[in-house]
């Protein structure tokens, strides 16, 4: 018997977080207050993991209508401040031309110019080879400069206003880049207004993906009145299906009405929109087989 | 949860398909890039004879003019016109549709006419520039005062072929005018050139409708000192007494199929609403409650009428079922609706509300869903009444002093007044198809 009474001590004991006196203080009420909160805090957090979603909203359909700039295969190639790969070119050219002019020192200023003007593509290859080839290099060109030599005045003279005028050019760039940037620092609204090209892009975009590109240039050739329908119930119900196949260089190869709206007007507007985009305003870089769904939703909710 | 699933399981899918085939692309366009249809009108030309450029010029008028209205197209600056402008050519192959299409134009409109006397000829042709084809052509033959008549019916025939449903333009309206110093009848063209009056009646002549079948009129006169009800034949001008009951007979009105008048008499104290004989005899009365029933007006389908009645204390639009006289209240909002005018198409009816002391014309469905405000600003528009294919409301407005009638379409998109000038013209009413 007095072996056996010492045993339960020690067993508790053991425990490292055995408090002697927390068990004479946990009494009923208190530990279904503890499991009760235990058990919302639990709630709280399967219904914060796993997400209550209450009643399912659906979703309105969202359109982006592109006000003023009509969609383009690569929405940056015309933008100043976003084509690295052509306003590279500029620098480029400035810097291969040194190596050539040293040869023929005596005209400093305007050769370096006509260069980049003149011989545009190769430039850019002698430059990792400035050093191996400065000699061979000067050879060919020789051969070409007694031509800008015979008519020194008149092409360099050319030159130097062209790339003044480049200078100048792009100096406006800047300073309307600068001021643009000003404007978007002091109106935070202004930069998404100012962006070109498709509401879901990152800015990193390099162009449209084909299907906004082909919807965009066939919407543009739509000419659709609602008064060629019959009633607003009428334009609700009208839908086509339309398959259109474009060549890599944006030539029709095919299309065909897969399932007509059954309103003669409503079918004859999409048969001339296709006819008028026989060939979209750029390449395409691959073929392309759309499925066009044509309906009036979008024009609706304006109404 | 579901849906992001759903999303990455269809990209998964796109991307075996992408592997599978050939680019397939799914793409929406849910509203056209040009709301209108460009279309572009060269002046006609003489078919035969001597250039008539005054001819030439009034025809190009209406059809702009009515072409215009219906909303439908964009017409092209006639400057920018190339040599195609200048041919005759009325058939497709003498057509040089790649100057059009150059152009922009989906549709072209080309005319010739001959002149032998006063006797007209004028030969009208649509043609699609893309489809390259003739979509629809009419040859007119009258009198050179006839010309207007045959422009008009060319619209219509225009706007027949692109939507299947015949234009209003060459029917009548008839309205009240003051021209005279008294309220008579007048009738004019949609465009409201060449008006005419009918009656010499020297007193009131109010609330004109056309029959449907016939050339005729109906309207209430006080020509006797009491709001009588008169129908006229137009071509033989015979006016006839149709309804001279004791009282009120106003707001006649005639059912679709031209058989039937509703009307509001008050014979028995208040005016209710009865439907007469093409005779005059009482065939039904509809109405039978305290409070003023008027200005009925047909559902096409001739099963309900719409009305006006104060039985709740403002004067509301109603609708009353004709077998069972069941009565149902249309309009759900504001004080003080009238002259309700249920569109040939049965979709709406149109009705003018006071608000703030001016009233100004809605639309509202059968149901009484889909209340919608068609004129806005300043002055009084009311006593809205369709054109027989439902595109167009014509209404009287007193903006900037006197009445006159205006007509728009039926979105209240492009009013424009068309009543002459210097007297005060209300209560329009427009024709069937003349």
């Amino acid at each position: 018997m007095n072996r056996d009474r010492p045993k339960p001590e020690k067993t508790m004991h053991r425990n490292r977080f055995y408090r002697p006196g927390l068990q004479r203080g946990l009494e009923p009420p208190l530990v279904r207050m503890l499991l009760l909160s235990g058990g919302l805090h639990l709630a709280v957090a399967v219904v914060f993991l796993v997400g209550w979603h209450g009643p399912r909203i659906q979703p309105k359909p969202v359109y982006y209508v592109n006000l003023v700039n009509p969609p383009v295969r690569a929405p940056q190639a015309g933008r100043p401040d976003a084509s690295p790969t052509q306003e590279k070119p500029t620098p480029k050219q400035a810097e291969p031309p040194k190596p050539a002019p040293k040869p023929v020192a005596p005209k400093p200023k305007p050769k370096p110019k006509p260069k980049p003007v003149a011989v545009k593509p190769p430039p850019p290859k002698p430059v990792p080879k400035v050093e191996p080839k400065p000699a061979p290099k000067p050879e060919p060109r020789p051969q070409s400069k007694p031509e800008p030599r015979q008519l020194v005045s008149p092409q360099e003279e050319k030159a130097a206003r062209e790339a003044i005028e480049k200078l100048q050019r792009q100096r406006e760039r800047e300073k309307l880049k600068e001021e643009l940037a000003a404007m978007a620092a002091r109106d935070t609204r202004a930069a998404p207004v100012a962006q070109v090209g498709i509401p879901e892009g990152q800015g990193t975009d390099v162009g449209l993906d084909p299907g906004t590109f082909i919807k965009g240039a066939i919407q543009e050739n739509w000419s659709f009145s609602l008064y060629q329908l019959a009633s607003p119930a009428e334009a609700a119900r009208v839908e086509a299906l339309v398959m259109l196949k474009y060549d890599r260089a944006g030539k029709l190869l095919d299309y065909r009405i897969l399932r007509d709206s059954g309103n003669e007007a409503f079918d004859q507007s999409l048969r001339k929109a296709v006819l008028k985009t026989t060939q979209l305003p750029k390449p395409l870089g691959d073929e392309v087989t759309v499925e066009a769904r044509f309906n009036l939703k979008e024009m609706l909710e304006g109404q | 949860m579901t849906g992001k699933r759903l999303i990455i399981l269809a990209a998964l899918f796109s991307l075996l398909l992408a592997g599978s085939a050939r680019a397939q692309i799914e793409i929406e366009i849910s509203a056209p890039g040009q709301k209108t249809v460009p279309l572009a009108l060269p002046l006609f030309l003489p078919s035969e004879g001597p250039v008539r450029a005054e001819l030439a010029v009034e025809i190009d008028e209406v059809l702009r003019s009515d072409l215009e209205l219906s909303g439908l197209f964009q017409q092209l600056d006639p400057t920018v016109f190339l040599s195609d402008a200048f041919r005759l050519g009325l058939s497709s192959p003498q057509v040089d549709f790649g100057q059009w299409r150059l152009l922009g134009a989906e549709l072209v409109i080309k005319g010739g006419y001959r002149v032998d006397g006063d006797e007209l000829t004028l030969d009208a042709r649509l043609f699609d520039a893309f489809g390259r084809r003739l979509l629809t052509g009419r040859r007119y033959s009258g009198k050179v005062k006839d010309l207007r008549q045959m422009a008009h019916a060319f619209a219509d025939e225009v706007l027949n072929s692109l939507t299947g449903v015949k234009g209003p333009f060459n029917s009548k309206i008839a309205y009240i005018s003051d021209a005279t110093g008294h309220k008579e009848l007048y009738l004019m063209d949609v465009d409201g050139h060449q008006p005419v009056r009918l009656t010499d009646h020297r007193n009131i002549v109010l609330n004109p409708d056309f029959s449907p079948v016939g050339k005729e009129l109906i309207f209430t006169s006080y020509r006797d000192n009491n709001p009588d009800l008169f129908r006229k034949e137009l071509y033989t001008g015979r006016e006839a007494k149709l309804s001279s009951r004791k009282g009120l007979n106003i707001g006649g009105r005639f059912a679709p199929d031209g058989r039937e008048i509703a009307l509001s008499l008050s014979q028995d104290g208040d005016a209710e609403i009865y439907l007469l004989a093409a005779t005059g005899g009482i065939n039904k009365r509809l109405t039978q409650q305290w409070g003023i029933d008027v200005d009925p007006s047909w559902s096409p389908k001739e099963d309900e009428i719409a009305f006006v009645s104060d039985r709740q204390g403002n004067p509301q639009v109603f609708i009353v079922n004709l077998l069972t006289k069941k009565v149902r209240r249309l309009t759900g909002s504001g004080r003080y609706n009238a002259t309700p005018a249920w569109s040939p198409t049965g979709e709406l009816v149109a009705f003018s509300r006071m608000e703030n002391g001016q009233f100004d014309i809605y639309t509202i469905r059968p149901d009484g869903s889909g209340e919608r405000r068609l004129t806005f600003g300043a002055g009084n528009e009311e006593h809205p009444r369709w054109s027989p294919d439902g595109r167009f409301l014509a209404y009287s407005s007193d903006l900037g002093g006197k009445k006159k009638i205006y007509v728009m379409r039926s979105d209240g998109s492009g009013a424009r007044q068309i009543s002459p000038p210097g007297s005060n013209c209300q209560h329009p009413a427009w024709s069937g198809r003349w």
